[in-house]
């Protein structure tokens, strides 16, 4: 048992008359038996988590379609619980409608647990009263039976059985809630295991990259290693032509008195000087150049004939 | 008793997860920006390994030509080669054809950096030489 002197206790009905509360007040929520629905059942089951789990299928076809949330504690006596069906919705309008914001309510407790003590019939408020019938306790108009007294709300030492109410029940179905929200972290889960799984693997590479520098004795930037392979592969192509032009010229099919007087590289650019041919006979040689692709610019002049070739 | 609304919570799980998504995108975008630098920078570093080994090396292009102005069919050619800090230049006024086919073979049939050549025909059996090699 746990008294809670510090907060003001409610009795909760839709009967009940506008309560004045400052600002900040907390309160201590007591629901009407009007507010929810209670059996009395024996169960075989000794765990209250069991029996929690029963509790939708034990209400089945007694209430009215509705949202509800369950909630049960042990009677005192083995096996046996009292089992509760509330609509949350129902219980917070009627709190709005009573101007007391959820925040400022500190706990809700059933009139069945609170009231079980009682003896007789008690007044509750000026139109209703509270007795016990059958372990019950029940709600009934002033009128219907002969109260003995008044019962003193600030007399009541809450128990512990209190529920929380569901304040979006109404507008996301919790198992719905759960099952979005569980399948949303796993997703981001596994995101962020694909995250950083691809990211170690940048990282890794990245490191690669960095090795490369030292393996190969790279320049520190890529900007004068491209430089300096830009120069290499100017030099190679120029030579592998060098050597594809002279070896283009130096298998020249000569006539009988033709001669190669002379071979001049310099400055990427071959001269080739020919004695001999005759000056429209110059075809076995310039049309084999052409064949293999060498591009050159001939001349005749005083009986030589000269072809320049720019690499 | 004041709760969350789980809407609330849903959209900031929501906004998580477009965070993770993009996130994913981001690392997605780096992994193939690396993978490619990489690649680029491994072919930068082969062909560029490959062709200073072939025209850098000047301890192995000297030893080389050294090797080929010393052999045995060369030294009756009367060369004048003159090794310089960078090049070498080989002169030669009257160089028997047999001995030009030779030399030349031997330097055009390497690497090196031929970046003059000059041979003129002064007699049926004779040239005048002049080459410069490179490094």
């Amino acid at each position: 048992m746990r008294f809670n002197a510090k907060h003001k206790l409610l009795f909760l009905d839709p009967n009940i008359d506008k309560v004045s509360l400052h600002v900040e007040e907390k309160v201590n929520i007591i629901l009407s038996p009007s507010l929810y629905w209670v059996k009395k059942v024996t169960l075989p089951v000794s765990n209250l988590r069991d029996v929690k789990k029963l509790l939708p299928t034990l209400f089945e076809d007694i209430i009215p379609d509705g949202v509800y949330s369950y909630s049960a504690y042990k009677s005192g006596i083995d096996s046996e619980y009292f089992i509760f069906a509330y609509e949350d919705k129902k219980i917070l309008d009627l709190l709005v409608k009573q101007n007391i914001p959820i925040s400022n309510v500190s706990s809700v407790h059933f009139a069945q647990s609170e009231f079980s003590g009682i003896k007789n019939a008690m007044k509750i408020n000026e139109r209703q009263s509270v007795y016990i019938k059958d372990d019950i306790v029940v709600l009934v108009p002033c009128c219907w039976i002969e109260e003995k007294g008044e019962l003193d709300l600030s007399s009541i030492t809450l128990s512990k059985h209190k529920v929380s109410l569901q304040q979006f029940g109404h507008i996301v179905e919790m198992k719905s809630f759960y099952g979005i929200a569980s399948a949303m972290i796993v997703l981001i889960l596994i995101l962020g295991i694909e995250v950083f799984s691809i990211s170690s693997k940048a990282q890794n590479i990245a490191d690669k990259r960095d090795n490369i520098f030292s393996t190969y004795n790279l320049k520190p930037t890529m900007f004068e290693n491209n430089a300096i392979l830009k120069k290499y592969e100017n030099i190679h192509n120029k030579q592998m032509l060098f050597r594809k032009y002279l070896s283009s010229i130096l298998n020249l099919k000569l006539k009988k008195d033709e001669k190669m007087t002379l071979f001049n590289f310099k400055n990427n650019s071959i001269k080739v000087n020919f004695s001999g041919v005759l000056k429209n006979k110059t075809s076995h040689i310039s049309s084999v150049l052409k064949d293999k692709g060498v591009k050159f610019v001939d001349n005749y002049k005083n009986g030589i004939y000269s072809l320049e070739i720019e690499l | 008793m004041n709760r969350i609304n789980p809407i609330y919570i849903l959209v900031l799980l929501f906004v998580v997860l477009l965070v993770m998504f993009y996130k994913l995108d981001s690392a997605k975008a780096e992994l193939k920006t690396n993978l490619a630098s990489y690649a680029k920078t491994e072919n930068v570093a082969i062909k560029l390994s490959s062709l200073k080994e072939t025209y850098g090396d000047k301890q192995k292009i000297k030893k080389s030509l050294q090797k080929i102005l010393k052999h045995s069919s060369l030294k009756s050619a009367g060369l004048n080669a003159k090794f310089k800090n960078s090049s070498l230049v080989i002169e030669s006024k009257g160089i028997d054809k047999n001995n030009l086919n030779f030399l030349i073979s031997k330097i055009v049939n390497s690497s090196f950096v031929v970046s003059s050549m000059k041979v003129r025909r002064i007699s049926p059996s004779k040239a005048e030489l002049f080459m410069e090699i490179r490094w």
